[in-house]
């Protein structure tokens, strides 16, 4: 690709005109059209020319984070949290559910509740005892779901344990040998659906 | 082109809305200019103009090749949606700009790309004139009509979202207020433009008095 391929490229300006001019940024207002108020950010600290190069990006993060914390844990016992940690406000109705494995005995704790709304708490632990006669071999899953019509959040976590992370299919690198510009990539990964 | 994502077990990868918003900053780079404004941030946050610009413009661009307002995104243990279209985070609040706040304001990333969502819904050709006021001269740099000079900081108050310890520095930016001078002065429907930004309530471009040139 390159610039000529953009549709509709056009260079001459119309319309009318006016002096180009410069205003400091200005932080909005609460107002009471907005939902949320329209915080400020923190004061001006400097002015500096920039000597940096442009920031790397930073992926918007999500508004939800659920995790096992292990108090103890041995062959026939364990103490969790089950670890929630919400954007500040959130109020997508939440519900969390621990499914265990087979032979695996909630001792402690609801296997499936409401969150509280997170005006009230925008992280909190619930703790979890678990009994069993011996390991098993499947995880235990704490799973946290919500949705409203605009906006929906999921959790997962597992507790394995002690098993490592399974990981998951890797690329492999079997296609083709790519050279571009006399530069030899080595082989290609192909694109291929799952199960092929 | 290459893109390079994380092969962890994060498994973002699989959440095609953010490979498409990752190609949109590809395309702000090479047939624009980025802003060179940019840092953590997080849903609901106001950000600055220029990282609202790039951020709302990558999101925009990611819906429009898949023709579609709903973005999601798979991060580590969480998976999450949003519809850009509806500008609602239920408790978090969509923050909309305030028109008398001018239009400089600190804005949320998703309204801005929940304007450019409705300004491409407004014609057949909408989507088209945007990618060329996008590539036009007046948004490639190095100056920017409307004088914007970019911001840096590196951290967000979680509470809130929104930037804290943050240090103007004297590199010209664009954001959106050029980029929809560059759309009006090339013949763009101003009534559309209206739609889109409704300047007597929320963001107040001025669309009877571009800065043409």
């Amino acid at each position: 690709m390159n610039r000529s391929h953009l549709p509709g490229l056009v260079l001459g300006l119309l319309g009318a005109c006016g002096e180009p001019r410069s205003v400091e940024p200005t932080f909005a207002p609460s107002s009471q059209i907005v939902v949320a108020p329209a915080a400020p950010v923190a004061p001006v600290a400097a002015t500096v020319p920039s000597t940096q190069p442009a920031p790397a990006h930073d992926g918007m993060r999500s508004p939800l984070d659920v995790s096992w914390v292990t108090v103890a844990s041995d062959d026939h016992h364990a103490v969790l949290l089950a670890h929630v940690e919400r954007a500040p406000r959130l109020d997508v109705p939440l519900q969390l559910t621990v499914t265990v494995p087979a032979g695996v005995t909630i001792a402690r704790g609801a296997p499936s509740f409401a969150l509280p709304p997170a005006s009230q708490q925008a992280t909190a632990d619930y703790e979890y005892e678990l009994t069993y006669p011996r390991v098993p071999s499947e995880d235990v899953l704490l799973a946290v779901d919500g949705d409203s019509e605009t906006m929906g959040v999921h959790g997962r976590a597992w507790f394995r344990f002690g098993r490592p992370e399974p990981l998951g299919p890797r690329p492999v690198a079997n296609g083709p040998v790519l050279n571009i510009g006399g530069r030899n990539f080595g082989p290609a990964v192909s694109a291929q659906q799952p199960g092929q | 082109m290459q893109g390079f994502f994380d092969g962890s077990n994060s498994q973002a990868y699989w959440a095609d809305p953010v490979t498409a918003h990752e190609l949109g900053h590809w395309v702000m780079s090479s047939y624009s200019a980025p802003p060179t404004e940019g840092g953590a941030h997080r849903m609901g946050g106001r950000v600055y103009p220029g990282m609202a610009w790039s951020e709302g413009f990558a999101t925009w661009f990611s819906s429009d090749v898949r023709s579609s307002s709903l973005y999601y995104d798979k991060q580590m243990s969480s998976f999450f949606w949003i519809d850009i279209g509806a500008r609602q985070y239920p408790g978090l609040g969509w923050a909309r700009p305030v028109a008398s706040a001018g239009l400089q304001q600190t804005i949320d990333e998703n309204e801005v790309a929940s304007m450019l969502w409705t300004l491409r819904n407004s014609s057949l050709s909408a989507s088209g004139q945007m990618y060329a006021a996008l590539a036009s001269t007046r948004m490639r740099g190095p100056s920017f009509a409307r004088g914007y000079r970019a911001w840096s900081w590196s951290s967000y108050d979680p509470a809130t979202g929104n930037p804290v310890g943050a240090i103007r520095t004297t590199t010209p930016a664009p954001y959106l207020a050029d980029f929809l001078d560059a759309l009006n002065c090339n013949g763009f429907s101003r009534s559309a433009l209206d739609a889109a930004t409704q300047p007597t309530l929320f963001f107040p471009y001025p669309s009877a008095s571009a800065l043409c040139f």
